[in-house]
């Protein structure tokens, strides 16, 4: 850990508070919008759900200590808020249970989807997936290493590597 | 040598050109912590008024029936500031923590409040028969049957409470409903 990081993070004034979190949205707010959308369908309730996780962070941010990276610390917050969102609401996304048999939804392969209709299968599929899964699939998706996806859960990186291993499985048979 | 994983490069590449983000995030933030500020204020301001409010009170009028009164709100003023304590501990909710300690937490929290549902209700029929008793000793010209039967007696125990029960009774069953889904959570999640 940097100490210098450290010792800059644990003294912040409201203004600075202010600022910090304006410098995390820019760099970080389209991940968060991503994640929301792997929690929510709706996009109202997204947008809810998003306004959730930037109000927590602006009031995480004071005690952050650089105990973690940044990432690692928005990733946290992201997920805890989507899953006190889910829990009150009454209904959530519906989810696929690996018990269940999945139909091939795979498209003709002689049409060709463009690359915004492959991101819009891809979210469909990823919201479908169990929610240990689709914890673990959406920080793979960001790009978060094995050790970083352990971290934000607080699951070991021999039980994410098993998780991804399964979730891969799952996706491949929904795309 | 790590070996090239074309597929999940691919997935990546398609997720992360999904960037839209709500274009007024910032001043949705700023309106949201605005809101919590304004909510600590008042929850100190009611306990001001109400504390504050009964001993100013009891200093302007130097009563037997003001001061029984005066005490008796900050009796139950404390009461109320133990339950919340000893229902807090243990359950701080640190923001950033990991994904599993947040669910544990949540879930106490939600046993913890539906605890403080009981308690609040127990406190409610304490401190109205209070009321009623004070009001009867001390303010009251009538026998007992007749002060029961005066309208704002009647519209507090046939409106109000009503009301309020049924409003408890609302709040418990969506709490019960939070647990159930935080404990499916926990399961799906520990795997």
């Amino acid at each position: 850990m940097n100490m210098e990081g450290a010792a800059e993070w644990s003294a912040l004034s409201a203004d600075e508070v202010e600022r910090r979190v304006t410098r995390l949205l820019a760099a970080h707010a389209a991940s968060l919008s991503r994640l929301a959308r792997a929690y929510v369908k709706d996009q109202a309730d997204r947008d809810d759900l998003l306004q959730d996780i930037v109000v927590a962070i602006w009031r995480a941010l004071p005690r952050f200590r650089g105990e973690c990276s940044e990432r690692t610390f928005l990733f946290r917050i992201a997920h805890n808020r989507a899953i006190a969102y889910i829990t009150r609401r009454r209904h959530h996304t519906i989810e696929v249970s690996e018990e269940m048999e999945i139909q091939d939804a795979r498209p003709n392969p002689e049409e060709a989807l463009s690359s915004e209709q492959q991101g819009r299968q891809l979210f469909d599929a990823v919201q479908r997936l169990p929610l240990n899964h689709r914890q673990t699939v959406t920080l793979m998706l960001e790009g978060l290493s094995y050790s970083e996806i352990a971290d934000v859960l607080g699951i070991t990186e021999t039980n994410v590597g098993a998780r991804l291993t399964r979730a891969r499985q799952l996706l491949r048979k929904l795309l | 040598m790590h070996e090239p994983d074309a597929e999940l490069e691919g997935w990546q590449r398609q997720w992360q050109s999904q960037d839209a983000v709500p274009p007024d995030l910032v001043t949705a933030v700023n309106r949201g912590t605005r809101r919590m500020r304004q909510g600590i204020v008042w929850e100190v301001a009611v306990t001001v008024v109400m504390g504050g409010g009964a001993l100013a009170w009891a200093a302007m009028f130097p009563r037997s029936d003001v001061f029984v009164l005066s005490t008796a709100v900050w009796v139950f003023i404390g009461i109320a500031w133990i339950a919340s304590t000893l229902l807090r501990r243990g359950a701080w909710h640190p923001l950033a923590t990991t994904t599993a300690a947040f669910i544990e937490i949540s879930i106490l929290r939600c046993e913890r409040n539906l605890q403080a549902l009981w308690i609040q209700a127990v406190l409610y029929v304490v401190i109205s028969t209070f009321n009623l008793v004070w009001i009867y000793e001390y303010q009251a010209r009538t026998s007992v049957i007749d002060f029961l039967v005066e309208p704002i007696v009647i519209g507090f125990l046939a409106v109000v409470t009503p009301a309020l029960a049924g409003i408890w009774w609302w709040y418990r069953r969506r709490l019960r409903r939070e647990h159930a889904n935080l404990v499916s959570l926990r399961e799906q999640t520990s795997g």
